[in-house]
């Protein structure tokens, strides 16, 4: 496994944050896991802004789990913030969420998701898509290449 | 009366072209003898040439050519050398005769067939009377050909008696020369017996004496031949008798010599030679022959004078006679061409006249004293249907069955007092049809004043009879209908500035008299704008004035009513007057204003409504999502904690015995069933809100894969599945997915028990409409529990028998009332289910 490369969760639910990390553990998935708790801090912290200021951007996470409702920035606007912004509009992102609603679904792709799961009630189920997800973006799939700064 | 025109008036004239072709020929020959004297043997076919082209121009081909014929043979006979003879001298002559004859037969050819006289013209007769030919009166057309008859006459005769005195005067010439020819016989033989005698006495031989008395014998003989032929002259006798005398003397004389000269021999010569000398007497006979020959060429001169001038006046007469022929010749062609172009003329204007009645639309009769039918035009045949071979010689009354309506007797009287008659009758036609007409009948009397012909002119008058009746039956209508009337009646002059007359009926006033007031008396002040600007648009348009306005009523108060006028035009379209009706509509109008308060009303509640429930649409939508998302993250919080309890707590220590690990299984199944409502409450919520878009949906084929993935999702089952094959309907697609979806899994889920699952998906006909029905043989349901059946979390089984949120038939009704359709069970306990549902937009 690349240790290297960060796993990032946008879930305000401390219990679904805390269930995403045992449920990464049980899949054997050490990477960084990043976790911020509105939409507001994920940008901050793609953007090197806020609290994040001096951040290098150009270190995108090799994945990204968004959870559509989120306080102060929803998910959507997030993904449509990522996807407008020429630095970061690479990052691959994958909603999780437990709507199921046709709209979000819709929406997402439309805004250039690369991925749209939704979380199981059942722990067992949630643990294996976790895995699964977390093997398939860490392992199998290229990352993007990097863009270069013109600063 | 006759109007049929018939061909040939010219049979009168079948032989008369031929005898004036004859004619003709008989007028060139006389004009080419009689020119003879001047061409002599020139130009003999020059006449016969006009002949042939006159007759040709007015008798046509046939005459023409007869006078062709004829010319020839006159030509070679009078004219051809040798004449007066069928005989020819030279070769030439034949080529001219023959070339003659071509000349005269193309000339024949290029003519009509009829020529002017006996063309096919029409003849019209027009009852028994003959139309006279327009021409010269009667009296100056026999005087004429009578003095035509007399010239002739004259001529002939005077040609006559030139020939008779011409003839006799060559006989006088010719008598005159036979005397000369006498007395020159008598002066010879006196002077042959002379010489015989002077011979013997010189000679004294016998001879002589046989010559003498020869001489002698001619000259008795020829003296009374002399004698004979001037009997008629008693001058020339008296010299003849002198004459006889004296040659008596002489022979005598001679006689006496001549016995001498016998006796006395030779010696008497001398003697007898101064004897016989005769001296004197032979002189004086000599002298009266010699008178006798000057009397005769006397008259010799005077009579070849008469002669000729007997021959020349016979020469000027026969001229005379020919030109004047000629000349009557033209004048006759020309009085029968003139006739002829009179007659066509006349029998022209007769066929346009017959062509005139026969265009008439009226029947025109004409009947002889009897009442016999005699004339017939096209009209009369169009009107009654008889052609006018049936209706020929028929009476009039008896053809068209008049008599049982007509007054005969006193239309007979009528025409016998004032000789016409006009009124109705009532005739039946030949397929019998009752024809009104106006007749009006003409008498027509004869010299002794008896009935001689009746006219009858007839005009099929019963459209317009059934007009009148129909006009007058409408009026009586009118009339009655205005009476019966309870709307109000008003008349309007043309510009409606007058009211002539209202009948108000007790809602408005009535007005009696003509008034100029209306308006202010019945239109409120405030409607008069309006009223007026529609009168005047209906005044313009001349069509119907029509409105709904406010009126003033008898009491005074305000009313409504529904006026409408239409304007009465008279033949030149402009306006007579306005004739309307008005009823009084102010109840109706009331409750339309109530009923229009109540509707806006209503509108505003229902706009409100609307908005309330758009509202509350949009919170259950947020409410639906914030459950879809809210309510389950805690389901998985529970439920994965739980979990987390199990492995954490349970895997190597006994800090959680069985009976816990039972509970937090089951806290995890509650929480799955728990996920599970959360869905289906979503997917029943998602059916209520979703958009519909009907098309055509083959729910056949839905449920062919439905069944394809149910029995992938139990394979350990035996499922079969019987769907009909075509079965399709209009509505949502996806909707009527869902539906089918949970009534199949239904199905599926309440077979369980069954060894062998029939699932049936078909059409039935339900109370004579077509149904769609999902059978199973499951466990089917008392039907008692029926009526719970479609509500949401109802269920017939317990949860541990087949486990379910109740909310499967609650969104399938769902789905089927959304396309308008009904669904109902039929069930027994475990003898099998139907659901049956209809679609009410299904095709």
């Amino acid at each position: 496994m690349n240790n290297h490369k960060i796993i990032l969760l946008i879930e305000d639910n401390s219990s679904d944050v805390d269930l995403t990390k045992r449920a990464l553990e049980r899949g054997r998935i050490a990477n960084e896991l990043v976790v911020a708790r509105d939409g507001k801090e994920a940008l901050d912290y793609l953007l090197g802004e806020g609290a994040y200021a001096g951040r290098d951007i150009s270190d995108l996470p090799a994945v990204t789990l968004l959870d559509l409702k989120l306080p102060k920035v929803p998910g959507l606007e997030v993904l449509r913030r990522i996807r407008a912004d020429a630095r970061i509009r690479r990052l691959p992102v994958v909603i999780l969420t437990s709507s199921k609603e046709e709209q979000d679904l819709a929406s997402s792709y439309d805004l250039g998701a690369n991925s749209y799961i939704r979380k199981p009630v059942d722990f067992n189920q949630f643990t294996e898509a976790i895995g699964q997800l977390g093997l398939y973006w860490l392992v199998w799939n290229e990352p993007p290449p990097k863009v270069k700064q013109s600063l | 009366m006759e109007f049929r025109i018939t061909a040939g008036s010219i049979r009168q004239f079948a032989t008369a072209p031929y005898a004036f072709a004859v004619l003709a020929v008989a007028a060139a020959a006389g004009l080419r003898l009689a020119l003879d004297p001047i061409l002599g043997t020139y130009s003999p076919y020059l006449p016969f040439v006009g002949a042939v082209l006159m007759v040709g121009r007015l008798c046509g081909r046939g005459p023409a050519f007869a006078t062709t014929a004829l010319s020839c043979l006159s030509v070679w006979y009078l004219f051809l050398e040798p004449r007066f003879s069928f005989g020819l001298a030279q070769p030439s002559a034949a080529v001219g005769l023959g070339l003659f004859a071509v000349v005269g037969g193309a000339i024949s050819l290029l003519e009509t067939h009829g020529g002017l006289l006996s063309g096919r013209t029409l003849a019209v007769q027009f009852g028994p009377e003959r139309v006279t030919p327009v021409g010269a009166p009667l009296v100056w057309r026999i005087t004429l050909i009578a003095g035509a008859v007399l010239a002739l006459g004259i001529l002939a005769s005077l040609l006559w008696a030139a020939l008779q005195r011409s003839t006799s005067a060559d006989r006088m010439v010719e008598h005159t020369y036979q005397v000369l020819n006498a007395s020159a016989s008598v002066r010879m033989y006196l002077e042959r017996a002379q010489t015989s005698e002077r011979g013997y006495l010189l000679a004294g031989e016998d001879q002589y004496v046989e010559a003498y008395q020869s001489a002698v014998a001619s000259e008795r003989q020829a003296c009374a031949v002399l004698r004979r032929l001037t009997a008629d002259s008693s001058v020339q006798h008296a010299r003849l008798d002198e004459f006889d005398r004296l040659l008596q003397t002489r022979l005598d004389m001679l006689a006496g010599a001549m016995e001498v000269r016998r006796q006395q021999g030779m010696a008497a010569i001398p003697y007898l030679v101064r004897a016989v000398r005769g001296g004197m007497l032979m002189d004086q006979l000599r002298g009266i022959l010699d008178a006798v020959d000057a009397e005769e060429h006397r008259l010799l001169h005077i009579r070849s004078a008469a002669a000729s001038a007997a021959d020349s006046r016979t020469r000027w007469t026969l001229g005379l006679g020919s030109g004047s022929l000629v000349l009557l010749l033209i004048l006759a062609a020309a009085a029968i061409e003139r006739h002829i172009h009179a007659r066509r003329l006349s029998e022209k204007a007769l066929a346009r006249q017959a062509q005139l009645i026969d265009l008439s639309h009226d029947a025109i009769i004409t009947a002889d004293g009897n009442r016999t039918i005699t004339g017939w035009n096209a009209g009369a045949q169009n009107m009654y249907g008889f052609a006018e071979e049936e209706a020929a010689g028929q009476t009039l009354h008896g053809l068209l069955h008049a008599g049982s309506s007509a007054p005969i007797e006193e239309i007979d009287r009528v025409l016998a007092r004032q000789g016409r008659w006009t009124g109705e009758l009532v005739h039946t036609a030949s397929d019998g049809r009752q024809i009104v007409v106006e007749s009006h009948q003409v008498l027509q009397r004869d010299d002794s004043g008896r009935p001689a012909g009746y006219l009858e002119i007839n005009r099929d008058i019963t459209e317009r009879k059934r007009a009148e009746e129909a006009l007058q039956e409408s009026e009586e209508r009118f009339r009655a209908l205005v009476t019966a009337s309870s709307n109000v009646i008003y008349r309007m002059s043309p510009d409606w500035n007058e009211m002539r007359r209202l009948r108000g009926q007790g809602f408005i006033a009535d007005t009696e008299t003509p008034s100029r007031t209306w308006l202010q008396e019945y239109i409120p002040p405030g409607e008069q704008p309006l009223v007026m600007a529609v009168i005047g648009e209906a005044i313009r348009a001349k069509s119907v004035f029509q409105l709904e306005h406010r009126v003033l009523r008898v009491d005074g108060s305000v009313g409504w009513t529904f006026s409408r006028a239409v304007p009465l035009l008279d033949a030149n379209g402009d306006i007579v007057e306005w004739f309307g009706a008005a009823s009084d509509i102010t109840e109706r109008k009331q409750t339309e204003e109530a009923v229009h308060q109540l509707a806006t009303e209503l509108e505003q509640r229902v706009r409100e409504r609307t908005a309330e429930l758009e509202t509350i649409n949009k919170e259950l939508e947020a409410f639906a999502y914030s459950v879809s998302h809210d309510l389950r993250a805690p389901l998985r919080g529970i439920d994965g904690w739980s979990l987390a309890l199990m492995e954490d707590y349970c895997g190597q220590c006994d800090k959680l015995d069985g009976k816990g690990r039972e509970y937090l299984d089951r806290v995890r199944s509650e929480t799955q069933r728990m996920g599970h409502l959360i869905d289906d409450i979503l997917q029943l919520s998602r059916i209520t809100r979703a958009e519909m878009h009907r098309d055509a949906v083959d729910l056949s084929r839905a449920a062919g894969s439905i069944a394809a993935k149910l029995r992938e999702a139990h394979p350990h089952r035996r499922l079969e599945f019987v769907i009909w094959p075509g079965l399709t309907a209009f509505g949502d697609a996806r909707l009527l997915d869902v539906a089918l979806t949970n009534l199949l899994e239904n199905a599926v889920k309440f077979t369980g028990p069954r060894a062998h699952a029939r699932i049936e998906f078909q059409s039935v006909e339900h109370g004579g409409k077509p149904a769609f029905a999902v059978r199973d043989n499951g466990v089917g349901f008392d039907m008692t529990y029926a009526g719970t059946l479609f509500g949401a979390f109802q269920r017939l089984h317990s949860d541990s028998e087949f486990p379910g949120t109740g909310i499967g038939l609650a969104t399938v009704q769902r789905v089927i009332h959304r396309h308008g359709g009904r669904i109902w069970a039929e069930a027994e306990p475990d003898r099998g289910a139907t659901f049956y549902f209809t679609l009410g937009g299904e095709k």
